[in-house]
């Protein structure tokens, strides 16, 4: 369990980027930091390895705390997979990328070999192998970036933005990932501001603005809530905005998915005559 | 990861009557404190004595800049620098041939050079904006497309900055233990982060070349400026009593009027 308690943070230049949060993240669930740009979401991820201290309160990671822990350390239980994969990537082949990581982990070569083989094909890049990662397009860089850090299996895999720049193929390869990611047991923490990629995962949410914690709670409740969306300059996901819109002809607006909205609908809507 | 020495590069828009200063006079007197603090390199010349004057004055001008939080961010990122020449000087302790107070003198006057050194520096930047940097150049016929350069250069300092430190949580983020090993490792570790530097930066200047070509970047050949730099009286006065000083100095200097100095 990753527990925050009252986490304060304040950049050396004097922002606050974080204020008095306190929340739990229990083992295998999926959780989605949403909130406007510069609300705290990253800030937030980065104290999760210890790549931040906090100014006040503390992060425990399966009770420790990261006050007291080097980030290397950390890093086996928690990865993270930041916005931009480039910032990773400095060697010549997909294969060593991941390689390189294994190795400084201080893993056999046996073992890395096979680890690294299980990454690349849980990420459909076993035939990019021999590739340089600086040639691989925008949605295999994320998923590399991804293998990375799964290759050496952490318990909290942590992606920030993992939408940002990725076109319709691969924002649907990254769910189907991410849920299967989930199905291996591993603790999937994504921050994001894309409300329409999170409602299809169904996550937890939680709901950062301005550094505060604003809401916390199932994606069925929170990307519902157009109020508290709009606090964290978010707008409706565009079924919860239809059926919203739909709810003066009595259609309940909690419907999230197209198929839910779809039967919803259906039980309101009297088709016409002439279709039967 | 320490990345504070770029601060005093790092220009921040606040009203004092330094940042006002016309840029000319401020280059003019940032060479000047330069010059005057690598001239006085010999021992018992004056060394120590004009490297404190000249720290004294950019103090005073670093206050009057409201930019101290910046010069000290920058000191501590300077640290090992500053510590490494003053350790190379107590080294000559071993040399037995040495008196003990010249080799304190040398570390102490050699410290203090560096650090007068860097302030003359970073007193410019940090209170003189790229765009001003820029017209100080034109004023000194540097070819625009050569001050584009530079300008652009330090303009993305921060945006650099920024990005070596997103490299380096992203490579400690998979177990890169940076601060851990002999200074060889240490060596071999920086390689980790500048090749995705280096290649974020080469993308970058394509993207930057791509930009100004839409913006017909060198189309005209006579450029015109929408802010002209003007001179003011009291910064002509500051100017020339500014030379009349740097000139009596060096004078002086020559002339060994400072022999046996400290």
């Amino acid at each position: 369990m990753i527990q925050l308690e009252n986490l304060r943070y304040v950049y050396p230049n004097g922002v606050e980027a974080l204020r008095n949060i306190s929340l739990k993240i229990w083992e295998g669930e999926l959780i989605a930091i949403m909130g406007e740009n510069g609300s705290g979401k990253t800030t937030l991820l980065k104290h999760l390895n210890g790549l931040l201290k906090p100014t006040e309160g503390r992060v425990l990671v399966d009770g420790q705390d990261t006050r007291k822990v080097s980030v290397a350390e950390l890093s086996r239980k928690v990865g993270i997979v930041f916005q931009t994969p480039d910032t990773m990537f400095f060697t010549e082949s997909v294969w060593s990328e991941i390689y390189f990581s294994l190795k400084v982990m201080g893993y056999p070569e046996d073992e890395a070999a096979s680890r690294a083989e299980y990454a690349l094909k849980f990420m459909d890049l076993w035939n990019y192998k021999d590739r340089s990662p600086f040639t691989l397009s925008g949605g295999e860089k994320k998923r590399l970036s991804i293998a990375i850090v799964l290759a050496w299996q952490p318990k909290y895999i942590v992606i920030d933005e993992p939408t940002v720049g990725q076109d319709a193929p691969s924002r649907r390869r990254l769910e189907q990932l991410i849920q299967e990611l989930r199905g291996e047991g591993i603790t999937i923490i994504l921050s994001s501001h894309d409300v329409e990629f999170v409602i299809d995962l169904r996550p937890r949410v939680i709901l950062l603005s301005k550094g505060k914690l604003l809401a916390d709670g199932a994606a069925e409740s929170i990307l519902t809530d157009e109020d508290k969306l709009e606090k964290a300059s978010l707008l409706l996901p565009q079924i919860p905005l239809l059926m919203k819109k739909l709810s003066m002809i009595g259609v309940n607006p909690g419907c999230i998915t197209v198929e839910e909205a779809l039967m919803e609908i259906g039980t309101k809507v009297k088709p016409p005559k002439s279709l039967g | 990861m320490s990345l504070r020495i770029i601060e005093g590069l790092k220009f921040k828009n606040i009203n004092t009557p330094i940042h006002r200063l016309d840029p000319r006079v401020k280059l003019l007197l940032s060479i000047y404190l330069f010059i005057t603090v690598i001239t006085f390199g010999a021992e018992w010349n004056g060394m120590l004595t004009i490297s404190i004057i000249v720290i004294l004055i950019e103090i005073f001008m670093l206050v009057i800049g409201r930019t101290v939080i910046s010069m000290l961010n920058t000191l501590r990122g300077a640290l090992p620098i500053i510590l490494f020449i003053g350790l190379l000087q107590l080294i000559q302790f071993f040399n037995n041939s040495l008196p003990v107070e010249l080799i304190l003198y040398r570390a102490i006057g050699y410290t203090i050079r560096f650090l007068a050194f860097l302030a003359s520096f970073s007193l410019f930047f940090l209170t003189t904006s790229p765009d001003e940097v820029g017209k100080v150049l034109t004023f000194l016929k540097v070819p625009y497309n050569y001050s584009f350069a530079l300008v652009a250069a330090i303009r993305f300092t921060p945006v650099i900055a920024d990005e070596i430190q997103q490299i380096v949580d992203a490579q400690r983020s998979r177990g890169l233990e940076f601060e851990k090993g002999n200074i060889f490792i240490r060596l071999k570790n920086l390689t980790y982060i500048f090749v995705p530097l280096l290649i974020s930066i080469i993308r970058r200047s394509y993207e930057m070349a791509e930009a100004l070509e839409i913006k017909c970047f060198g189309a005209s050949k006579k450029r015109t400026s929408y802010k002209e730099l003007k001179i003011r009286n009291i910064e002509i006065f500051i100017a020339v009593f500014a030379s009349i000083l740097f000139i009596s100095i060096m004078t002086a200097y020559y002339l060994q009027v400072f022999k046996g100095l400290p």
